[in-house]
């Protein structure tokens, strides 16, 4: 019984239409969808349904094959987004924080719930791209606005802008059955257009500023040399000028389907030479678009059979895997993925509480609904393994160790130090930061051995770095050794001739031992 | 009539309330919000504000506070950009550390033009708002 109601709200809200005439107006349905599976036509409930205010939201369609272009886009981007924000984690929970919310000042995560709640999203984003688990679009949604509302920490504006989205994307029916080759309606699609569109006119209102309009804050702001010349052809107010003209443009015609021929190519483009400017934005550009394939013509995508790609898919996994066997050998996959992240993975702690909530979760979805097991189970899977190549090839887990090290060593948290510098080794044997920095702490606790190896190891990694040969040279001096010390403290001047300390000891060394040689020239 | 259907149906209440939130939201920094720095939620993205630097001087008795062995850089990047919530809340943990003593901020802030503005320059624990 409560199944049966489920499956009517659930028809009622994902919206596969058969376009009636009375529902959108004829420029708002994908003139070059297929043509819709024959249906019965619903009928108009309430004049909600049937007024021009009303159809403009809930009359919105897209085509099958662009929601999910759309759905592997955006979410493959904001996948790869939440990844990156892994080297952002140490600067939580240093003690201090403001929200962007002041009510949740004292709920912020910590770094290692930031860790591991970017983790979540990172697999969670992949899953949904992939089609799998969209159910918990609400639950990234909720994880997501927490993370950005509780701290100021995250300042880029497209993380509001994302924030936003997501909420909305919660209403949106991405899922698309195999059977179903009609146009989607949502209500939720038109409206993260006109939240695009209300962006824009903002940022208009902005800009309509005389050091915008007269070119100097673009000015400073583009730093890529070819753009900057390709500027100065045209003038740089005229180009300031130009960029709020096009942000009007888009304003009014990104959520508008007759000027999306002009608008499409438009606003992508423009958002590519964003990109290409310079401005350190993270992956705004990409966001947007992501977004903007929303606004791509219908026409544009009929030569893109969805249906035809996803039949091959259905028909090769269920020949590989046939029904509830098929459900299982996905679902060990599943595990063996998660499995070789854990065992693998140098970020174990937030690891395990990310993979723990996503593997419970994504299990629980895929026992729930037996019919999509396999491919809830296919999509985690893929998703599991996205997470640990990642985690394997970029460099966002040393720069996690080495800003966490960092930050806690300037704050004089030695403890914390000496743990993120050792786990910065781990992944990255050959920094030579950490290697100077163990080698003085070593030192510090007498442990003399083991600093000497750590500055040595230093100075083979990075002869221009002088700082572990200064360190050695004082613990040469201070064992007797003048000498040894001086012709390691001129090996230090030498890969950085200038280095105020490395002179300054071997000026000292040379004053205490005339004898023993000349300081060379810096 | 038009309205009255749209807000007849809770999807259409959803819309009505999400769009009027975001056209009026951002007229919260042009009339009232008292820090012109602070563009959070006013889609600003690359205005001549943003490019502001701002210099934060906290002194205790006259000698300056060293925010590095106190704050994370993060927050200190941020207090370079002039954002009062950050800077009032960065004084209240001085005072909170330091109690009795007189906790002087100064802002002094250069815009792309490079004029000069300062603010602040009393006691942040007798004056918590900049």
């Amino acid at each position: 019984m409560a199944k049966s109601r489920r499956d009517a709200r659930r028809g009622a809200k994902s919206v596969p239409v058969t376009t009636p005439a009375t529902e959108a107006p004829a420029t708002d349905a994908p003139t070059a969808a297929p043509p819709a599976k024959a249906r019965p036509a619903k009928p108009a409930s309430s004049g909600a349904r049937t007024s021009p205010d009303a159809s403009f939201w809930s009359g919105f369609t897209v085509s099958p094959v662009k929601l999910l272009l759309v759905r592997f886009a955006l979410f493959g981007v904001l996948a790869f987004d939440a990844y990156l924000q892994l080297s952002h984690a140490p600067r939580y929970g240093s003690g201090f924080n403001v929200g962007n919310l002041r009510l949740l000042d004292d709920l912020a995560p910590g770094r290692d719930a930031f860790a591991a709640t970017e983790l979540a999203l990172t697999f969670l984003f992949a899953a949904f791209a992939l089609g799998a688990g969209l159910r918990l679009v609400p639950l990234a949604a909720l994880l997501y606005n927490w993370v950005y509302f509780s701290s100021q920490l995250d300042s880029y504006q497209h993380h509001y802008l994302v924030s936003l989205i997501l909420i909305l994307a919660c209403f949106v029916p991405w899922r698309v059955p195999a059977a179903d080759t009609g146009p989607r309606r949502s209500w939720a699609l038109r409206l993260i257009l006109v939240q695009l569109g209300v962006m824009y006119l903002w940022a208009v209102i902005a800009k309509l500023h005389g050091q915008w309009l007269d070119g100097t804050a673009l000015g400073q702001q583009i730093s890529t040399p070819w753009m900057r010349s390709a500027i100065e052809r045209v003038g740089w107010p005229t180009a300031a000028t130009m960029t709020v003209l096009l942000e009007v443009l888009l304003a009014v015609g990104v959520w508008n389907r007759r000027l999306w021929p002009i608008v499409a190519p438009l606003g992508i483009g423009f958002h590519v030479a964003i990109e290409k400017s310079g401005l350190e934005i993270g992956l705004f550009s990409y966001v947007m678009v992501g977004l903007y394939l929303l606004a791509l013509p219908e026409g544009w995508l009929a030569a893109i059979r969805a249906e035809d790609a996803r039949a091959w898919v259905a028909r090769q996994a269920q020949r590989l895997a046939p029904g509830t066997i098929g459900a299982a050998v996905a679902l060990g996959l599943a595990a063996i993925a998660v499995a070789l992240l854990l065992a693998l993975s140098p970020l174990v702690s937030a690891v395990v509480v990310a993979l723990a909530v996503a593997v419970t979760l994504g299990g629980a979805l895929a026992l729930r609904t037996p019919g999509r097991a396999t491919a809830h189970a296919l999509g985690c899977a893929l998703a599991a393994l996205l997470v640990f190549a990642c985690g394997r090839l970029s460099t966002e887990v040393p720069e996690y160790y080495k800003f966490w090290a960092g930050s806690s060593r300037r704050l004089g948290r030695l403890d914390e130090t000496r743990v993120a510098y050792t786990r910065l080794l781990e992944v990255k044997p050959d920094s030579a930061p950490a290697h100077y920095y163990l080698g003085t702490y070593d030192l510090a606790d007498h442990h003399d051995d083991d600093a000497l190896a750590h500055f040595r190891a230093a100075q083979a990694i990075d002869a221009r770095d002088p700082r572990a040969f200064v360190a050695e040279a004082r613990w040469l001096e201070s064992q007797g050794k003048p000498a040894e010390a001086l012709a390691k403290a001129k090996a230090g001047l030498a890969g950085r001739p200038g280095d105020a300390d490395a002179r300054a000891l071997v000026d000292h060394l040379t004053s205490i031992a005339p004898a023993i040689a000349p300081s060379p020239a810096p | 009539m038009r309205a009255r259907s749209l807000l007849g149906t809770w999807r259409g209440r959803f819309i009505v309330a999400w769009l009027a939130v975001q056209l009026l939201l951002p007229c919260c920094y042009y009339l009232t919000r008292r820090d012109p720095h602070d563009e959070r939620f006013a889609w600003r993205m690359f205005s001549p504000m943003r490019m502001i630097k701002c210099d934060p001087r906290f002194t205790v008795d006259g000698a300056r506070v060293d925010l590095g062995k106190r704050f994370h850089e993060a927050w200190i990047e941020l207090a370079g950009r002039g954002r009062y919530s950050v800077l009032e809340a960065m004084g209240a943990r001085l005072c909170k550390e330091m109690p009795g003593q007189r906790i002087e901020l100064e802002l002094v802030c250069k815009d792309v033009a490079g004029a000069q503005e300062r603010i602040g320059g009393y006691d942040i624990c007798t004056v918590t708002d900049l």
